[in-house]
């Protein structure tokens, strides 16, 4: 009596822990998080080979057949696309055919066979997923996602009695025996889904009596429980497939993206196969570690399917004979990005948990551009090495930041952290706040454009002693120890000039250029000392991105954003994050300053650049003995703002030219310039660049500058301007 | 010098001034209130059947704007229907696009007010004026827009001020 009282009481608990357990799991959906999808139409930037490596990324199979989606295939210059079908966030797009042509490295012309499209886009790739602590990560599939071939293999190879015991199988234990004596090895386990199942839960390995007991009741009452459809879908979610860093690939939906890179439903009877010899040993079969290994159990598995009349024989033969076919670079379908994930997460900090985020099922619509990501990682990697073997410092020490923003929206295109972009770790971008250099000088510039200077304005560049209350008083210098005397704010600003900065940023006001810092940046200056003048001053990364997009957008502060919508897993709209552009500038100031800046990329510290002179503008800016190197430049397209320095803080001998910039340079094959659009030329005046006079190109070497009253300014003597066309036409008429 | 030749110089110089007159020196102005196609993308919205064909006077604008011509249209379809949401969401798809199109974000401040997002809408219509600046007819839309926001916000001697300013043209 005691005995059957204590069994009862037992297995009342086990009820409990494993139908909560199970009720739980089901339900526990992480976040799915999208990039941009690549937009198609007619003018786009798009040569052939480029959607090919978008479509690549995406898992598209080059397949002559195109006979379901996720296809493409080059035929006669005709790029034939087999789009799949996605759920965007304003609409659904039903999977279907397109034929995309080229011409002049863009696309010239898009159709669906009848009629032309205006614009259409791929589906976006998976970047993440917010998974819980626990570090298991899963893509949910609901019964009627599961392909057949996978439901009805798992059963002929793990568990061939599964439609008809009870939970727990003896004559699967027998035959499970009887096989692995005949083999020699432990081919197949004596354990049904459904116990497989329950030790994924929260069961251990260990192979004692008790913990086999437990194992048993549980699967049991699971199987009385819930229905067959629900066990084999919960298996399929649920089955441990491998391990990537610090996440365990969990299920068969992501499996299929971390093995093969694309969609379950997409994968051929071999990568099932695959999948399915997967489950033993996912470390043992590893098909990136032991290819062999996975090939040969994927092999017997192969034909099991076959003799149970899953695969047909010319099926078994093109599955045997292909390779096991894994992505090149495995995707883990989450900390592909981290430092990105990172900027996502503190987003969405405020409106959601980290519960809702690791279990509610969300999809979250990002700005990500992959190529644009990865073209930046690789030149982080790629610039990084080269300067350290250049300069004989040690490999690894050196790291960098970088973020590219669209210069009108705001939107992250691309985020890169560290030099190691794959692996969790210290956020650069977000988190390293480093001293900035002359990257703060455009805030004294702009001061004093707002207060009735203009370019050709005369600043002298000459010693200056400031006192401070209670220290010795600041004597600045410039970079090379001379001064240069009165000159125009123009090329002050080009040179990087300090003495002649801080003789500026004197007479304007250090508060009233902290407050104008202020609300370009958000947030007040942590130095309120006239050593700020020259960018002794810590900002993030992102924070010096911040403060550039008030230039490069025309006048508005433009807070970095990096999502666009959340979805629910319904695909109904939770949140929308609006593009935020704040007006800061007046457009004649931010006009003026932009061309200052476009000046100081042609004539001034960005002209080592190959690009100085394409129509950018930028700054580059070293913090005191060289420890930061950083550049910010901005075209009519992107903003993108770089950092390079040592984690330790040590001396690079890096300027900003020399190191962030160099990397700049790297950057930009992978994604053009687009060059400043200038208002109409009357607007310009040429002046002598090294002494603010007006001039012309005949006698002087110039700029061309906005001037309110051009007539206001001082000849160059020998310019003849007395003598212009114009001028002698007009005489002749009067005579 | 002959006497003749100032005047021929004068002659030469008021041709060619007559010859530049012609060249527009700055880009075309997008205007939102064309015969836009009724192009979307190949993506089906609920409710709609299937993509419809181009309008052929779509080939002659540059390429682009045949695809922002095409969102554009999307999102005034799903204004009408009081799907403001989606208005902005076509919107924001298109200024992705085309980030300096004054006209979009005219469009986009307006979705905002539709969905009662009157400080979005007010920071678009001021973006907008920014991008129009050398564009007098797209210039003058934006204020306007920037005026239908102070209205709908309540301050309407702001509103009014633009409104005086820059009055709608007659038809």
């Amino acid at each position: 009596m005691l005995f059957a009282l204590g069994g009862i009481g037992f297995l009342i608990h086990l009820d409990r822990s494993i139908t909560t357990t199970f009720e739980g799991r089901r339900w526990s959906i992480p976040a799915q998080v999208y990039a941009q999808p690549v937009e198609l139409f007619a003018g786009a930037k798009l040569n052939r080979q480029d959607l090919v490596a978008e479509l690549q990324r995406l898992g598209y199979e080059d397949n002559k057949d195109l006979a379901h989606p996720g296809m493409y295939v080059v035929s006669d210059e005709t790029l034939h696309i087999y789009l799949r079908a996605f759920r965007f966030i304003e609409s659904s797009r039903p999977a279907q055919t397109i034929q995309v042509k080229f011409a002049r490295n863009q696309i010239s012309r898009i159709s669906n066979g009848q009629q032309e499209i205006a614009l259409i886009r791929l589906d976006p790739a998976t970047i993440g997923s917010f998974f819980e602590s626990h570090g298991e990560d899963r893509i949910i599939l609901t019964p009627q996602e599961v392909p057949t071939l996978l439901a009805l293999g798992l059963k002929a190879v793990e568990d061939r009695n599964f439609d008809h015991h009870a939970g727990f199988s003896i004559r699967g234990i027998l035959r499970a025996l009887v096989v692995n004596l005949r083999a020699g090895e432990r081919q197949q386990g004596g354990s049904t889904l459904t116990q497989q199942l329950v030790k994924s839960y929260f069961l251990d390995n260990r192979r004692t009596i008790e913990r086999k007991l437990r194992e048993v009741g549980m699967a049991i009452i699971l199987d009385a429980r819930f229905s067959k459809e629900d066990l084999l879908t919960a298996y399929v979610n649920e089955i441990f497939l491998g391990q990537n860093g610090n996440r365990a690939i969990h299920g068969f939906g992501l499996g299929a993206q971390f093995y093969f890179n694309k969609p379950l439903q997409e994968l051929a009877p071999a990568e099932i196969a695959t999948l399915l010899a997967v489950i033993r040993g996912p470390s043992y079969y590893n098909p990136f570690r032991h290819p062999e290994r996975a090939k040969a159990r994927r092999d017997r598995i192969l034909n099991v399917l076959h003799t149970d009349g899953l695969i047909t024989h010319p099926q078994l033969t093109v599955a045997l004979n292909s390779s096991i076919g894994v992505a090149a670079n495995p995707s883990s379908g989450g900390a592909y990005y981290p430092a990105f994930m990172d900027q996502v997460r503190a987003e969405l900090r405020a409106q959601y948990d980290a519960k809702d985020l690791s279990s509610a099922g969300l999809r979250i619509f990002t700005t990500i551009k992959l190529q644009a990501q990865e073209n930046a990682q690789q030149a982080v990697s790629q610039t990084l090495n080269q300067i350290e073997k250049e300069r004989g410092i040690e490999r690894g020490a050196l790291q960098a930041a970088v973020l590219m923003t669209d210069s009108q929206t705001g939107e992250i295109h691309a985020l890169v952290g560290g030099r190691k972009g794959r692996v969790d770790g210290f956020n650069r971008a977000l988190n390293a706040k480093r001293p900035v250099g002359s990257l703060i000088k455009p805030v004294v510039y702009l001061t004093a454009l707002e207060s009735g200077k203009h370019l050709a304005s005369t600043v002298t560049d000459e010693a200056i002693i400031w006192p401070i209350d209670g220290s010795d008083p600041w004597r600045p210098k410039n970079f090379n120890g001379q001064t240069y005397g009165p000159l125009p704010l123009v090329r002050a600003l080009a040179e990087s000039l300090n003495l002649a900065t801080v003789n500026l940023g004197r007479e304007m006001g250090l508060e009233h250029i902290a407050n104008r810092f202020t609300t370009l940046s958000g947030h007040a200056p942590r130095n309120r000392y006239p050593s700020f003048l020259l960018g002794a001053e810590p900002l993030a990364p992102i924070e010096m991105l911040e403060l550039y997009s008030n230039f490069a957008s025309g006048g508005f502060r433009t807070p970095a954003k990096s999502v666009i919508a959340v979805l629910d897993d319904q695909g109904q709209p939770l949140t929308h994050h609006p593009f935020s552009p704040e007006p800061t500038i007046d457009y004649e100031h931010a006009w003026a300053l932009n061309r200052a800046l476009e000046i100081a990329m042609a004539k001034g510290t960005g002209r080592t650049s190959p690009y100085a002179r394409s129509g950018v503008a930028g700054k580059t800016g070293t913090s005191n003995d060289n420890r930061d190197s950083w550049f910010a430049g901005f075209d009519n397209s992107h903003l993108t703002v770089v950092w390079v320095g040592r984690d330790d803080n040590k001396i690079t001998g890096l300027t900003g030219a020399s190191g962030a910039l160099r990397l700049w340079n790297e950057l930009v094959p992978g994604i053009g310039i687009d060059p400043l659009i200038h208002p109409p030329a009357d607007d310009l005046v040429e002046i002598e660049f090294a002494t603010g006079l007006r001039a012309h190109a005949q006698c002087a070497d110039v700029v061309r500058v906005p001037v309110p009253n051009p007539a206001d300014l001082q000849i160059k003597p020998g310019c003849g301007f007395e003598d212009s066309l114009g001028k002698r036409l007009r005489r002749w008429f009067r005579e | 010098m002959p006497r003749w030749l100032p005047q021929l110089l004068m002659w030469v110089f008021i041709a060619s001034l007559a010859a530049c007159a012609s060249s527009p020196t700055t880009p075309p102005v997008q205007d939102n209130t064309s015969q836009a196609p009724i192009t979307r993308d190949g993506d089906v919205t609920q409710g709609q059947q299937g993509p419809v064909s181009v309008d052929e006077a779509a080939t002659e604008k540059p390429a682009s704007s045949a695809a922002t011509a095409s969102l554009l249209a999307s999102a005034q379809a799903a204004s009408k229907l009081s799907n403001h949401s989606d208005a902005v969401n076509f919107l924001e798809r298109a200024i992705r696009i085309e980030p300096r199109d004054g006209t979009l974000w005219i469009a986009l401040s307006e979705a905002h007010l539709n969905n009662g997002n009157t400080s979005a809408a007010q920071q678009h219509a001021r973006k907008a004026i920014a991008l129009a600046a050398h564009h007098k007819d797209l210039s003058r839309q934006a204020w306007l827009q920037l005026a239908r926001v102070y209205e709908a916000q309540g301050q309407t001697t702001k509103a009014l001020a633009i409104t005086q300013k820059f009055q709608p043209l007659p038809g």
